[in-house]
């Protein structure tokens, strides 16, 4: 009888399995293969086939050594309320090694101020149209293929779906072309509250001029000043709450106008300052405290067990050894003890040897 | 190959569900401990899956750590939320450590006592709660939400002692662990 309520239990815990699949509240931002490796939507079997139109589309002409962004266009997504979006940009569709940077492309800058391939937008039902783009650059001259995939939940569903290829060719760079050289990485983070001083590293440019502006806001234009030969900085405000700031330059030079994709950088709180030793030591030091505490507690009890029965066992011997035989023992009579009869004998039998016939 | 966070969110799960096992069969055990749910069969179940459990996901929480620390943004402690995960994770580490060297010290007179019963299935139960407590820790860094949001949990506060305090507790502990460890070892031989 008792296997009918644990048949209720066990189907009642099951069925709450439903409402937790596929990681509904995202999973963050990071460098994810497609599907996340089944981490992210679980079997990849039970994904439906989302009715996203999914494009992608690069920006400018792809220089090797220099950034450039490719866009992503997301519509046709509806949402009940608002729910997590997650976007992956892959280089390929088996699953594994196919993130850009295995195709020979680095991630300069994502659309949350990250570096990753994988990046999660807070989706509603207000907006019919997504467009987010990354800043890569690509370091061959090797043809490679782009694929957007994306991932969302509706109708207590995992949806997965993924774009055609878009095949981007990197060029050699022309001379004189006014560009930033090939090893220039912008800040994409920076502290709360602090002006920040960009500093650009270029080659063939002669003049530069810097649009910067928050994400959705009003764009400024400033003039980024020459500190030494190639080299450029200008300066952004602090923010004083957590906020992405975009930028890019227009770089003038012998050769034609060239202008960068827009880079970001993210304000956020200040990284915590700890020291790491001390960290781990304390951890450690706690550790091996609630060891010392339950093995002494264990050690405690287990040795009371023990003292109770070792004193049972001493009672009994105190009891046998301590009773006076001649209590329990019959009169001795007259003369003493019988001859050849010791006091032990005497206790147990003697009432027979006075009983029998003397 | 596999990527770090994927191996990172693999071991992961070996951890909490093994510690979530372990923590319903200690809740039982404790439960037990008052004279409830007296049933020899569930007792003999809890002991060993309990045990088994907590020992398989402490087998699992070295791989955990070090694909976590290699996934995570950057080499450095950046985020106050990752210190409490570390101190969390180790106190658990400890707890199921204590509670696996005592019943395989003590062996099955470890229920035997009501306080000794009550010492290792609340040892076995804080160490399940600490190990969970970190698993939230990790869902509200990459997510920004864990199911014990409801508590409103200090993440974001963090408890470091002087050098001096942690040293004291270093020594102290290492100290009672060995008396204790020595302790077990003479009451085994005492037995056998």
């Amino acid at each position: 009888m008792k296997r009918i309520p644990m048949l209720i239990i066990v189907v009642t815990l099951l069925s709450f399995s439903s409402f937790s699949v596929a990681n509904p509240g995202g999973v963050g931002d990071g460098d994810f293969d497609m599907q996340c490796g089944g981490a992210c939507h679980g079997d990849s079997s039970q994904n439906q086939s989302s009715p996203a139109l999914l494009e992608l589309a690069l920006d400018n002409t792809a220089y090797v050594g220099l950034p450039v962004s490719i866009t992503a266009t997301v519509s046709g997504v509806q949402f009940s309320s608002s729910d997590a979006l997650g976007l992956f940009l892959l280089t390929d569709t088996t699953g594994h090694s196919d993130l850009p940077e295995d195709a020979g492309w680095t991630i300069i800058s994502d659309q949350n101020g990250g570096d990753n391939n994988y990046v999660e937008l807070e989706a509603s039902s207000l907006n019919t149209e997504y467009i987010i783009s990354w800043t890569l650059k690509p370091t061959s001259i090797e043809s490679t293929n782009f694929y957007l995939s994306i991932h969302h939940g509706g109708e207590n569903a995992p949806f997965f779906g993924i774009s055609s290829a878009l095949s981007v060719t990197p060029q050699v760079v022309p001379e004189n072309l006014p560009r930033l050289t090939s090893d220039y990485a912008p800040k994409i983070t920076r502290d709360l509250g602090e002006n920040t001083t960009i500093k650009i590293s270029t080659l063939d440019v002669d003049e530069m001029s810097i649009e910067w502006r928050l994400v959705d806001g009003d764009t400024v234009i400033i003039t980024a000043s020459n500190t030494a030969e190639g080299m450029w900085q200008f300066e952004l405000p602090a923010a004083l709450q957590p906020s992405i700031i975009e930028w890019r330059a227009t770089l003038s030079g012998d050769g034609p106008d060239q202008t960068t994709p827009w880079f970001r950088i993210a304000a956020q709180e200040p990284a915590l300052e700890v020291d790491q030793t001390m960290v781990y030591l304390q951890a450690l030091a706690l550790s091996l405290f609630f060891v010392g505490l339950v093995l002494n507690l264990h050690n405690k009890f287990s040795t009371e067990i023990d003292s109770v029965g070792i004193e049972e066992v001493d009672q009994t011997a105190f009891v046998t050894q301590s009773e006076p035989v001649t209590e329990e023992a019959p009169p001795l009579p007259e003369g003493g003890l019988p001859d050849g009869w010791t006091m032990e004998q005497w206790k147990w039998y003697g009432h027979e040897y006075l009983e029998g016939p003397q | 190959m596999i990527s770090s966070a994927t191996f990172h969110v693999i071991t992961t799960e070996l951890v909490v569900g093994s510690f979530a096992m372990a923590g319903v069969c200690f809740l039982l055990k404790a439960i037990q401990s008052f004279n409830v749910l007296t049933s020899e069969k569930i007792s003999q179940v809890c002991d060993i899956v309990g045990h088994f459990a907590i020992g398989f996901g402490l087998l699992a929480t070295p791989f955990a750590i070090l694909s976590g620390i290699s996934s995570s943004p950057g080499s450095d402690i950046s985020s106050p939320l990752l210190v409490n995960k570390i101190f969390l994770s180790m106190i658990a580490t400890g707890l199921a450590i204590a509670v696996i060297y005592a019943r395989f010290k003590i062996g099955e007179q470890i229920w035997a006592n009501k306080s000794s019963s009550i010492t290792q299935s609340s040892a076995g139960l804080a160490a399940s709660g600490f190990m969970l407590l970190t698993a939230s820790a990790g869902g509200k860094f990459t997510r920004n939400e864990s199911l014990v949001d409801l508590l409103n949990l200090p993440y974001d506060t963090i408890f470091m002692m002087p050098i001096w305090a942690t040293g004291m507790i270093l020594l102290i502990g290492l100290a009672s662990t060995i008396l204790a460890v020595v302790g077990l070892r003479n009451r085994s031989a005492v037995q056998h």
